[in-house]
């Protein structure tokens, strides 16, 4: 075993490697390149795995002990339900969310090739495939599984209790092995086939959203959770009430929880009091019976999962992998547009078959989502309440503008080689970016019109921040790309720095766009604190963001050809 | 020269690729400067980019696209008119059999066929120069014999010159007008496969230093390894190899 461990961590560095190369834009690596180069490129690849595996394990460690903290303030069985319920929830999700990000060059086979040479039997390949494909996730399921277990003493002081959240986290872990790999299957038979069909088109573009908006709520699942939490335990104590409540017993993860409580309140159910306008009589013993059955189905479950999901590591690794249809080309027409538009199709082609670049359809639903959320608790729209919801949509546009300058992929050094001028690719770039942000000014507009606004004015703040969003978009990105010299050849080569990751650079163009965004709105805030008068405020703030546009046209004309 | 095919070979880490991506623009000279029909690469690189055609070595292609999409791209990028496109890629996609692979994700193509979609993407514009670089890596025996066709038909009927690496010296034999041998970043010679015949045997001299005469049969395999003198190391280590693995029994 322990030599199956040793040889599954090199085929996990390979995976990793390709996985990272591939969603950085290096491909499957340069064979051109000097020996230091792929030693650099290798180390700062394995580098930032760590580091991301580490940022997940230490955001999954968090959010499963968030749910906890409710039954820790104040215990009751609700609480420790929901705690329970929600934080295998949060785990699951991380897991399924970041091994997605691996698996992508696992599910080619690929980085297994070498070791099929080795003299190994078929079982030791599979298991050492499938440790493999633990070590992608293993800081996070680790992490989250002590924290729970570790919760729930601390929380319970019951050993029987402690040892069933750890039953059920490693169930789950299962669960989220599974997922991961039946999603990663399904990704790259329906999206990654290709095909031109309007089926094809429409498939793939809805799927895109979905993953896409499922990725950007994994950041901010903290805000999700405080929202849930309080609707979810008050929603246990109703669920006695009404048989389809009853539902929720038997749906993992809240299976578990139900059980974790009933070994901590042994008499749970028979102290809660059913209304008396009760339909159809619960027996009180129903519902830990139910609890307890779903619980052992569930690990009935995750059992033939496990090996179904060894089976399937075992095929794909040896390259029986997932069968992609090919559709055959029914003609060999193309249909030309000019450069700058051209490029735009193909940013936007190339997003729609990667995940990692999914959120870029579901930004503006989420956008508007997220609008919607954050807009529920003001009755009254007023400038504030318009300023702090545009901002917001600046967040999301400004830091799709930074992840779009690494859509390039292998494709790179290819596009440096085709007469193409920097500035096209600014401007496409930015002109992509900008129009994710077009849905948040409708929206706000739509939830402004749906209130009171307290004038007519601040229904047009995020309109004329929109403009301001095209200055920063471009600004950001010119920044980011900017050639160090004047020779033409730099300047053709300065959009190269599209293929590394200038982290400081991109701290610095993020900064720019930052500054360039906030200072209409700072103009409008500051005028409309000295005048009131929205009208003025909402002038001056045009004229800021059309001098910022045209500023930064001129600047990124003159430095970049 | 226009109309002509230029060779380049050299033993790995030469600089063979090296120096044809300082022609495409991808890699800066330290020094020097490179022209293309008298425009500089450094001054007017757009315009230089225009006029050439790239293949490299490994395929560094757009891997989420299909070839479909990879040709829009390009051909757009080049401005091409949209009908002669057509008509070229209806031609030349067909001619490699693309057919089955044409609305599929080019990252789901084995290497030789990405290396077909390269080299139709590099002649959809009719490049006054095509840069190829290890063009038949992965391709089959008929891929190979059509590319080594339309390197030819692209020199003498189009009037384009051709510059690619290769490993392979018959290769080089059959269809370069001329052969440069590049060596730690050197052209150590250059002419037609004539002119490297005699310069290997203008510098051979035998162990008793009686020179040899020149051998008007020498491959250019034999010609490159005296001109780039690889020769004594491939005895030695072919010596060294037979020690270790190949005892006389």
């Amino acid at each position: 075993m322990r030599e199956a461990w040793e040889l599954s961590g090199a085929a996990y560095r390979e995976v990793a490697y390709r996985s990272i190369q591939m969603s950085r834009g290096q491909g499957q690596g340069n064979r051109s390149s000097g020996e230091q180069d792929i030693e650099k490129r290798f180390k700062t690849s394995m580098g930032s795995a760590k580091t991301s595996k580490v940022a997940f394990a230490v955001l999954g460690t968090i959010g499963s002990a968030f749910p906890f903290i409710e039954d820790a303030v104040a215990p009751t069985p609700e609480a420790l339900i929901s705690g329970v319920s929600l934080s295998l929830a949060i785990s699951l999700a991380y897991i399924v969310f970041y091994s997605l990000q691996i698996l992508p060059s696992f599910s080619s086979g690929e980085p297994y090739a070498i070791l099929m040479t080795l003299p190994i039997d078929e079982r030791d390949f599979s298991i050492v495939a499938t440790l493999s494909l633990i070590r992608t996730f293993d800081y996070i399921a680790a992490c989250a599984t002590i924290v729970q277990v570790v919760s729930i003493w601390l929380l319970t002081h019951s050993i029987i209790a402690s040892l069933f959240m750890a039953a059920a986290a490693v169930i789950n872990i299962i669960f989220a092995m599974a997922l991961a790999l039946w999603l990663s299957g399904i990704f790259y038979k329906n999206v990654s086939g290709g095909g031109r069909s309007k089926r094809a088109t429409v498939g793939r573009s809805l799927f895109l959203i979905i993953w896409g908006v499922a990725a950007l709520s994994i950041g901010f699942i903290f805000n999700f959770v405080s929202y849930l939490l309080p609707f979810l335990t008050s929603a246990i104590l109703g669920m006695f009430a009404r048989p389809t409540g009853l539902v929720l017993l038997l749906l993992h993860p809240f299976s578990m929880g139900f059980a974790i409580a009933n070994i901590v309140y042994p008499s749970l159910y028979s102290s809660i009091p059913l209304p008396s306008r009760t339909v159809l009589l619960i027996p009180r013993f129903l519902p830990p019976l139910l609890a307890y059955m779903a619980t052992l189905g569930y690990i009935a479950l995750a059992f033939i999962l496990g090996r179904r999901t060894i089976s399937s590591v075992s095929k794909i690794t040896r390259g029986y992998g997932i069968k992609m249809s090919r559709p055959i080309a029914k003609d060999f027409l193309l249909k030309l547009r000019s450069p700058l538009p051209a490029y735009i199709v193909k940013d936007l082609r190339l997003a729609s078959m990667n995940p990692s670049l999914a959120f870029l359809y579901a930004a503006p639903l989420f956008e508007v989502i997220t609008l919607a959320v954050i807009t529920v608790q003001f009755p009254v729209m007023r400038a504030t309440a318009m300023i702090i919801s545009t901002v917001v949509g600046c967040f999301f546009t400004t830091m799709i503008c930074s992840t779009l300058l690494n859509t390039e992929g292998a494709g790179l050094e290819y596009a440096m080689s085709l007469p193409l001028v920097a500035r096209t690719i600014i401007d496409a770039k930015a002109l992509i970016a900008t129009l994710t942000f077009v849905p948040v000014p409708l929206a706000l507009l739509a939830i402004g019109l749906s209130k009171h606004a307290s004038s007519n004015y601040i229904l047009l703040i995020p309109f004329v921040e929109l403009i301001a969003m095209g200055a920063a978009c471009l600004g950001e990105i010119a920044f980011y790309v900017r050639p160090r010299g004047t020779s033409a050849l730099r300047q053709s080569r300065s959009f190269s720095l599209m293929a590394g990751s200038d982290i400081g650079r991109l701290l610095e163009s993020l900064a720019l766009a930052f500054i360039i965004l906030l200072i209409p709105i700072g103009i409008y805030s500051s005028t409309f604190t000295q005048t009131s008068g929205h009208a003025l405020s909402l002038y001056l703030m045009l004229l800021t963001a059309c001098a910022e546009l045209l500023i930064v046209l001129g600047i990124t004309r003159r430095v970049i050809r | 020269m226009p109309g002509e095919i230029y060779g380049l070979l050299g033993p790995n880490g030469a600089g063979k690729s090296t120096l044809i991506k300082i022609i495409a623009g991808l890699v800066e000279p330290t020094s020097g400067s490179v022209a293309v029909l008298g425009h500089d690469s450094a001054t007017d690189p757009v315009w230089v980019k225009s006029k050439i055609g790239y293949v490299s070595e490994n395929s560094m292609l757009y891997e989420s696209l299909s070839p479909r999409d990879f040709f829009e791209f390009v051909a757009s990028i080049r401005k091409i008119d949209q009908k002669v496109a057509n008509e070229k890629v209806g031609r030349l996609a067909p001619a490699f059999g693309l057919e089955p692979f044409y609305d599929s994700p080019i990252a789901t193509l084995s290497m030789g066929t990405r290396q077909k979609v390269s080299i139709v993407a590099a002649l959809l514009h009719e490049p006054s120069l095509l840069l190829l670089d290890e063009p038949l890596n992965g391709l089959d025996a008929k891929a190979s014999r059509i590319v080594k066709d339309i390197i030819s038909l692209h020199a003498r009927r189009s009037n384009g010159a051709v510059l690619f690496s290769t490993h392979i010296m018959e290769v080089a034999e059959q269809v370069c007008d001329r052969i440069g041998i590049i060596y730690s970043g050197k052209i150590v010679a250059e002419g037609s496969l004539e002119d490297l015949r005699r310069k290997a045997s203008e510098i051979t001299v035998n162990a008793i230093g009686i020179e040899q005469e020149s051998n008007a049969t020498s491959t250019l395999e034999e010609v490159f390894l005296k001109l780039t003198h690889e020769e004594d190391d491939i005895a030695g280590t072919v010596r060294a190899l037979k020690d270790a693995f190949y005892v006389d029994k």
